[in-house]
């Protein structure tokens, strides 16, 4: 006897119909009172309970606007794309001066606007593509010289002043390096951990509209070499065979380091744990001056996303003078908005920002990077002149930057 | 009719599964390996550029000399191991379980924790390895750091993962051999290397085809130990294809030549497969 599709069995019926209703029951949604937009975001967890604290407070302002947290602590931007490719472009993402080009490049953000006046011009230039400013920043990450004082005062060593340049950097590791310790920090990735020796030097990595790649450009060169040297000729910062698995924090802490490049997230877990007194100074100053990189972090809001006005209320509202104040409150940032910062004496953050130079990058930013660490591998090894490695490298990252 | 429909209600919601995560993604990406695609748009036709760029890239030649090397060294390694233990562990003895517990430990274990783990072992200072080589007065190895060693440690690691599955199977094959054939070879006057080379190796060939054919399909696969090691490197030493197809799709954002790459890896295993199995009649037992 032949059977019809639908007189499958009747037990199948009992599980079919409630799965329908509830189907039904999904589509219709609630009353189009609230909307629900999508947040991204990076951090630790320390980071993490401020922003939930400030969604509370933004949702308690405007009970139609509910935010749902996307927190993704590892590989975010890998993340991301993903999201973007499968049409879930999260309404409002964080996003960083680093990552942001290629998104800006393909219509994934929108342009913004914003009363200028408020913030650091560095912090606002970091999120500039092509004229137009694709994100509110947040804040901005630059670099100084953590040292420890035990150190300098046991060596008697005068501490350095914020006007030391290079060659006093380089006679200080001299005198603090013994076994077991090195006077200066290495670290060969990413690139913007070791460009300020390039730019206080007088060179670039790019020129300004990344047609050329200009570190085979004798300034640059030279820099290069002489972070090298440190490690290589003259032993005042670790080898890659010394160093191990450890992270520079960790040797900071262990006081095998007495100097230390890093950035204000290095100040909550210093402050906690260090058994020693410490201290922070602008990065030495090159024939240049002393210029770091300054890389920023901020809100963007997706070009595709269906509650832009709610998004841009978000925004507004974390980008405030007052969320800017708790995050800073925190000591994990150094704000992007002046009237946030704490500006009093000394606050080497702020001075490294009205020098140092936003950290743009092209759009295939990723794929150079890779380039340029495997060939410069050598150069931090001691068996390669960084003129050499540079110089075969260029046609590569030339070609990446069409 | 009748007799088809239950099975299939059965197996569709299943086979479902099979269909939209795997066999039309494997097609996609085929369409995918001959256009540009970087996520973010509609992929463009290119024919066949990706195919043409990543056969003349140096570093493809370099990443499948690798890969070879790789799967070759750690299949031989890992087949001898193995092999040796379970002979060892077919015999009845106290406590032989838990012997074949801890050989097969490292199986189950997630990648990551045993990444974390040697990953300590290799360190150049701290190390637990250079530690124990001190002892025989070796100078301190780089390992991970060193091009010429990062390759061989993570090949050991590879063998020490996975040997213990390779392990079990020999086991249970070693286990299927008729007493009464070594026995009788015995009888004759087989000394026991003798036994072991005429008679279970031949009995035991079916299960080591099966082994070495699916361990090496699974080596020149191999992705998670380099991710979490090397990235690849030191220049570049420990870059296999698969490292390589993940960070041209999820880094650079180029899914097109991941795609080709993958196709090119596909064909790859399919070959070797094909060699094995048709020179499987000349070793293999009741093959031919």
């Amino acid at each position: 006897m032949r059977k019809t599709w639908w007189s499958l069995n009747k037990s199948l019926y009992l599980v079919l119909i409630p799965m329908l209703v509830l189907l039904c029951a999904c589509s219709s949604q609630e009353p189009s009172q609230t909307v629900t937009i999508k947040f991204s975001t990076w951090g630790s967890t320390q980071e993490l309970s401020v922003v939930k604290n400030l969604i509370r407070q933004f949702e308690q302002q405007h009970p139609h606007i509910h935010v749902d947290l996307i927190h993704i602590p590892e590989n975010y931007f890998q993340k991301l794309h993903i999201l973007i490719a499968g049409d879930l472009a999260p309404d409002v993402m964080f996003v960083n001066s680093l990552n942001f080009p290629i998104y800006a490049e393909n219509n994934i953000l929108e342009p913004l606007n914003i009363d200028s006046t408020q913030f650091f011009p560095a912090a606002l230039k970091a999120f500039q593509w092509h004229g137009r400013l694709y994100a509110i920043p947040r804040d901005v990450s630059d670099l100084v010289v953590f040292y420890n004082k035990t150190l300098f005062k046991r060596a008697g060593i005068s501490e350095p002043k914020s006007d030391w340049t290079l060659d006093d950097m380089l006679k200080i590791s001299h005198k603090l390096t013994q076994p077991g310790q090195f006077g200066f920090s290495f670290n060969a990735k990413p690139p913007f951990l070791w460009l300020p020796f390039v730019w206080s030097n007088g060179g670039d990595i790019f020129d300004a509209n990344f047609s050329r790649f200009t570190l085979t450009q004798p300034e640059a060169i030279r820099a290069v070499q002489f972070y090298a040297d440190l490690r290589n000729r003259w032993h005042v910062a670790p080898t890659r065979m010394e160093v191990g698995n450890a992270t520079m924090s960790q040797l900071f802490l262990q006081q095998k380091l007495a100097m230390m490049i890093s950035g204000r997230w290095s100040v909550p877990i210093l402050r906690e744990q260090a058994g020693f007194q410490w201290d922070i100074v602008p990065f030495p100053s090159g024939k240049a001056g002393s210029v770091v990189s300054i890389d920023a972090s901020g809100y963007a809001m997706s070009h595709a996303g269906m509650h832009k006005t709610e998004s841009w209320e978000l925004i507004s509202f974390l980008s405030s003078r007052q969320a800017q104040q708790q995050l800073a409150q925190s000591g994990l940032i150094v704000p992007a908005r002046k009237d946030a910062a704490s500006l009093e004496k000394g606050n080497y953050f702020l001075k490294a920002m009205e020098r140092g130079l936003p950290t743009h990058t092209p759009v295939r930013w990723n794929e150079i990077n890779e380039e340029l660490t495997l060939a410069l591998e050598p150069v931090w090894d001691g068996t390669e002149s960084a003129d050499q490695a540079l110089k075969t490298v260029a046609p590569k990252i030339e070609k990446l930057l069409r | 009719m009748k007799t088809i429909k239950w099975p299939l209600i059965f197996i569709g919601p299943c086979f479902l599964g099979l269909v939209i995560f795997t066999y039309i993604p494997v097609l996609m990406s085929f369409g995918l390996s001959f256009s540009y695609w970087n996520l973010l748009g509609a992929p463009k036709w290119v024919g066949l550029e990706n195919y043409f760029s990543v056969l003349t890239d140096p570093l493809f030649w370099k990443t499948l000399q690798n890969t070879c090397i790789f799967a070759g060294a750690s299949v031989t390694l890992q087949v001898i191991a193995s092999l040796g233990v379970a002979l060892l562990l077919s015999k009845v003895f106290r406590g032989v379980g838990i012997f074949r517990t801890l050989f097969f430990l490292p199986v189950i274990t997630p990648m990551v924790s045993i990444a974390l783990v040697w990953g300590w072992l290799y360190d150049p200072q701290y190390g637990g390895l250079n530690a124990l080589l001190k002892v025989f007065g070796v100078s301190p190895i780089a390992w991970l750091y060193d091009p010429h060693w990062a390759m061989p440690a993570i090949i050991l690691l590879r063998v020490w993962k996975e040997m213990g599955y390779t392990m079990i199977i020999l086991l249970a094959g070693l286990q299927g051999i008729p007493e009464h054939l070594d026995e009788s070879a015995a009888l004759d006057g087989a000394n026991s290397w003798q036994r072991f080379w005429w008679v279970t190796l031949p009995m035991l060939s079916p299960t080591l085809f099966f082994v070495i054919t699916v361990s090496l399909m699974n080596a020149l696969q191999a992705f998670d130990a380099v991710y979490l090691l090397t990235e690849g490197g030191p220049q570049h030493s420990t870059q296999v294809l698969v490292y390589w197809l993940f960070q041209n799709a999820f880094q650079f954002y180029k899914v097109g030549p991941a795609s080709a790459i993958a196709y090119i890896l596909f064909l790859l295993i399919l070959s070797v497969t094909m060699i094995q199995w048709w020179f499987r009649k000349r070793w293999v037992l009741h093959e031919s």
